[in-house]
Order: C-alpha cells, then structure tokens, then sequence
C-alpha cells in the first residue's frame, strides 16, 4: 500500500475531500483483503464499508500520522477477522469463483481462480493465519497477539496451511507451471 | 547444516523470523543444496500465488461512492448482514426496559402488598401439592422434566445475554 501522509493529516482534521481520497486510495486493499477472508461479494463490501466507517470515527484520536500504516492495517484485520468469527461464512458456497470459471477464461485467470479457490477451501483457522503472514505481512508475534494463541499454534498452524495450499495447487507433485 | 535441520528451520527463513547466525547457516546450507532451494522455491511460489490472486480480485463497481454515502450520512445505514440487522437503538432498548421495570414500583402500593401475602399462602398450599405429586411420578419422569427445565433456563440466559449485546454502547455513550 502506498500512503499520503498530508492527505492523512487532512482527514484527521476533519477534511471530508481528504477522506474521500483515503477511501479512494485505499479501497483496493481493504476489498480485496476482506474478500480474501470472507470469500463472498456482499459479506466483503459490508465489511469494507464498516472499515471505513470505524476509520471516520477513530482517525481524529489517532495522535501520530506516522502511525497510520500500521494502525490500520489492524483495523482492517481485525473487521475481517471479527467477521470471520461472527459467521459461517467459510461454509457458503464462493459463488463469484464459481460464476466466473466459465471455460475460456485465459490459463493465468483461471490459475487465479484454482489459487483463490484453495484459499477458501482452507478451514478458518489456517486461512486466518495464512493471510495475515502471507498477504498483510504481519510477523509471528503480531500474528499471535491478533488472534490470542501462542506463536507456536502460529507457526505450527501456517505450516499446515502452506502444506495444504501447495497439496491443492500440486495435486499430483507436479513441478511449478509459473515462474 | 544438514538437510533434516533445514528443512526444520525452511518456513521461519522465509518468514524472517531467525537470527542473524541462524540465517546465515541456512542460506549457507541453500546456495548449495539444491533440493533444499526447490523447496525454499515452492514455498516463495505459494506465497507469490497467493498475492498475485488477491491482488486480481475484481472491485464492485460504485463500491467507493456507497461506502462514502454511508461514511457521511452519519453511518446510519450500515448495511450489517444478519446479526447486527436487528440491532434496537438505544433509546428503545431504555424505553422497553423501563417499561418492563415500571410495574414493579406498583408492588409498593399496600393493596399489591395484600394480593401478594395471598398469593404467598396460596402458593405454599400449591408447593405442597407438587411435592406431594412429585413423590408419585416415577424417578426417569422427573429427571426428564428436570433436564428440560435446565435446557429451557440455558436458552433464556443466551437469548438474554444476545439481547444485551444488542445494546449499541457506542451510540449509548454518544
Ligand atoms: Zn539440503
């Protein structure tokens, strides 16, 4: 993610243009992000709408601009994981995958697909812990606080949603196509 | 380092989680081994797999525009799926439970004072009456009833418990 620190300043002041551009800069991320934990369109824009809208609330108490990288990104896990937790979302059915697998899609869309597939599949403890390591960088420790386990059910957790990942992406060990 | 140690030690290298002479060994023992590195390779393969499948998630389209509307119009209408539909006011939630509480100012008037020493003494005679009764029902009959009541008294306390959730304090404290 890339961030504007001026424009930060403004919203926090109450700057609604700067907001917007906020919103505007960063809605990629956040959507994706939440689509990646969630895995349905609506569940993922109601998400990414509560994100921003506990940002308007909370950016005037955040005290340095600075802060703003890491703080949000917690911001956004920790909706996504609260949303995680509050549904069965991880059970339904991934109809925008499913809708849009038709046959002749390009090979690296549909490889898209398989990979985004895979990360649904994956149950909701070991999707958690891949995203926040894989895709949002957090670090063991970091990992561990967000979800209030031990960094070794971390390690021991993201290790077993790798293995599954690679066993679903491979399924007969074949060698990478990519790269 | 031996391979055995490597591959123990392969997911905390790419993660970044070792020290500085840990670190060293590994890459040490990687630019050398060269089933260790198709290893370390497929790992780093999985986790570009993953970012580069995110990042081509599509965006609803006019998705920024709604999230604004909702943003500014005082985030009223937050589009809470599910649980968080019903979720009464505060306001409401104080008028409800008022309502519910009121009546028992009533209890202090002395003629409510009366009607509940009656129902006091009726309610010892009818007390008898079950435990007479209940020595006449067979023990599994009892038990049986005795289980349910626990089952029914565990599903009040969640819906309680649910309905004091509800509360929005956010809103409450504002
Ligand atoms: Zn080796």
């Amino acid at each position: 993610m890339a961030y504007d620190f001026e424009v930060i300043a403004k919203a926090r002041a109450g700057d609604e243009e700067a907001f917007a551009a906020l919103v505007k800069l960063h809605m990629p991320y956040v959507y994706r992000t939440a689509f990646a934990f969630v895995h349905r369109r609506e569940e993922a824009e109601d998400a990414a709408q509560e994100v921003f809208i506990k940002l308007y609330r909370s950016l005037p108490q955040l005290k340095e601009v600075q802060a703003f990288p890491s703080w949000f990104k917690q911001l956004i896990s920790r909706a996504c994981l609260d949303r995680l937790k509050k549904g069965d979302v991880a059970l339904l059915a991934d109809t925008d995958i499913a809708g849009n697998s038709v046959p002749s899609v390009a090979e690296e869309a549909e490889r898209r697909l398989i990979v985004r597939e895979a990360i649904r599949k994956l149950n909701r403890e070991h999707r958690e812990v891949l995203l926040l390591r894989e895709w949002q960088g957090y670090d063991y420790q970091e990992i561990a606080v967000l979800l209030g386990i031990p960094v070794g059910t971390v390690k021991s957790r993201l290790h077993t949603a790798r293995e599954q990942l690679k066993k679903m992406l491979n399924p007969r060990g074949e060698p990478e196509g990519r790269m | 380092m031996m391979c055995e140690a490597c591959w123990e030690h392969l997911e905390a290298y790419l993660d970044g989680e070792l020290d500085g002479n840990e670190e060293k060994a590994m890459a040490g023992h990687l630019s050398e081994c060269s089933s260790c590195q198709t290893q370390f390779s497929e790992l780093e393969t999985v986790r570009q797999d993953i970012a580069w499948a995110i990042e081509n998630i599509p965006l609803p389209a006019g998705l920024e525009n709604r999230v604004l509307a909702s943003v500014f119009s005082g985030s009223c209408i937050l589009r809470e799926t599910t649980l968080d539909s019903g979720r009464p006011s505060a306001w409401k939630t104080g008028i409800l439970l008022s309502l519910v509480l009121a009546p028992l100012l009533l209890l202090l008037h002395p003629l409510s004072v009366r009607v509940l020493s009656l129902g006091y003494g009726m309610s010892r005679v009818f007390g008898r009456g079950l435990y007479v009764l209940s020595g006449a029902i067979p023990p599994a009959w009892s038990m049986g009833l005795g289980l349910a009541g626990l089952v029914v008294m565990g599903l009040s306390m969640y819906f309680i418990w649910k309905l004091v959730q509800a509360i929005p304090v956010r809103e409450a404290a504002s």
